[in-house]
């Protein structure tokens, strides 16, 4: 099931985060990862990666090294231990968000 | 002709204000272009088929230049240059201070004792330390406003005179004659007074970068001829003399 951009906006920085926390990746790789490891549901248009990703290192989220392999020349990114503390943080809140999402649309609560 | 993706490409970079970013956004978007183009190919796509479905996954190229654009901040990145520069600027500032003051100095003293270098004769004393070898023989004796002046003439090989600079070790010399110790001498330019004098400062620590090789003379002022003078040192358990003697009194 394809999902509106609207609902992946805020949350594509998590992801990538996520997916950067196990190892270091370059674009195309993150982008084939999101894919298979959401069943597809996940597919960005892949040149809106980039900007992400530029944004992240500027913040220092994640860190960059140059890397041949296959006989070409890509840039790795790399997640950096305040890039790990960011996302601890984002999924603490969508944890809360979801949670209370989930209450309001099946109808659950307090009072 | 620009292909498919140079367009593209190029309507993304056009986007980015600050240019000397936009080299390494094109090799990056590139690179993941053709990575795409190669997947598609291995499931046997045709490369021109291939080629469009890649470019369509890339998206909107205003939108992905808009949004680089957003990232590579134009005052940002000349404020990055221009930090570069100047710490640059500052890096080859000090180091040419630091050879204009330091360096080339030393370079000429060295070059200047190593052109008046000459060996020592068979009969001057030598004394082995670890960081120094010095020879001592005696020089001329002359009457000079009713004082004796004595000469001691000197040899020394010493390690690191770069070092030698801001060394943390130092030679003390004490010189005495067979009258006891003396209260003046003089070397080169300058007089010492005081029985104990800061002659050599050396680095015990530093690693060796080679040896210089000068000679000096040490003038003693004398009340009167001497039979020899020693030159000693006393302090941090050096404990050794380099002694000169003169055959013939005036």
């Amino acid at each position: 099931m394809k999902i509106d951009k609207s609902l992946m906006s805020g949350s594509t920085m998590m992801l990538i985060l996520s997916l950067l926390a196990k190892e270091e990746m370059y674009g195309y790789q993150m982008i084939t990862e999101l894919a298979r490891r959401s069943n597809k549901t996940f597919e960005l248009k892949e040149g809106t990666l980039y900007p992400i990703l530029h944004g992240l290192e500027a913040e220092r989220l994640v860190s960059v090294r140059e890397k041949k392999a296959d006989g070409r020349v890509r840039k790795y990114y790399r997640i950096t231990k305040k890039g790990l503390k960011t996302l601890d943080t984002k999924k603490e809140e969508w944890g809360v968000f979801t949670e209370q999402v989930n209450a309001v649309i099946h109808g659950a609560s307090l009072a | 002709m620009r292909d498919d993706f140079q367009i593209w490409v190029d309507a993304v970079c056009e986007q980015v204000r600050f240019w000397p970013d936009r080299k390494g956004i094109e090799k990056e978007l590139r690179v993941h272009y053709e990575d795409r183009c190669r997947d598609l190919e291995r499931l046997h796509y045709e490369r021109p088929l291939a080629a469009q479905r890649s470019l369509e996954a890339m998206g909107n190229a205003q939108e992905v230049g808009r949004a680089l654009d957003r990232v590579h901040k134009p005052w940002l990145g000349w404020l990055w240059e221009v930090s570069r520069c100047l710490a640059l600027a500052l890096t080859v500032l000090a180091l040419s201070a630091n050879f204009l003051t330091i360096g080339l100095p030393t370079l000429a003293e060295r070059t200047r004792g190593e052109l008046a270098w000459e060996e020592p004769p068979e009969s001057a004393s030598r004394v082995e330390l670890e960081h120094a070898t010095i020879w001592a023989a005696p020089g001329d004796l002359r009457e000079q406003d009713g004082k004796t002046v004595a000469e001691v003439r000197l040899w020394i090989k010493m390690r690191d005179p770069l070092a030698a600079n801001g060394g943390v070790g130092t030679l003390f010399f004490t010189w005495r004659d067979d009258k006891g110790e003396l209260s003046r001498w003089e070397f080169d330019s300058f007089s010492r007074t005081g029985p104990e004098s800061r002659y050599w400062t050396y680095n015990a620590e530093a690693s060796s970068t080679g040896w210089t090789r000068f000679r000096q003379t040490v003038k003693l002022v004398l009340d009167g001829p001497p039979r020899w003078a020693e030159a000693s040192y006393p302090l941090s358990g050096g404990d050794w003399t380099l002694q000169v003697k003169w055959e013939e009194a005036l």
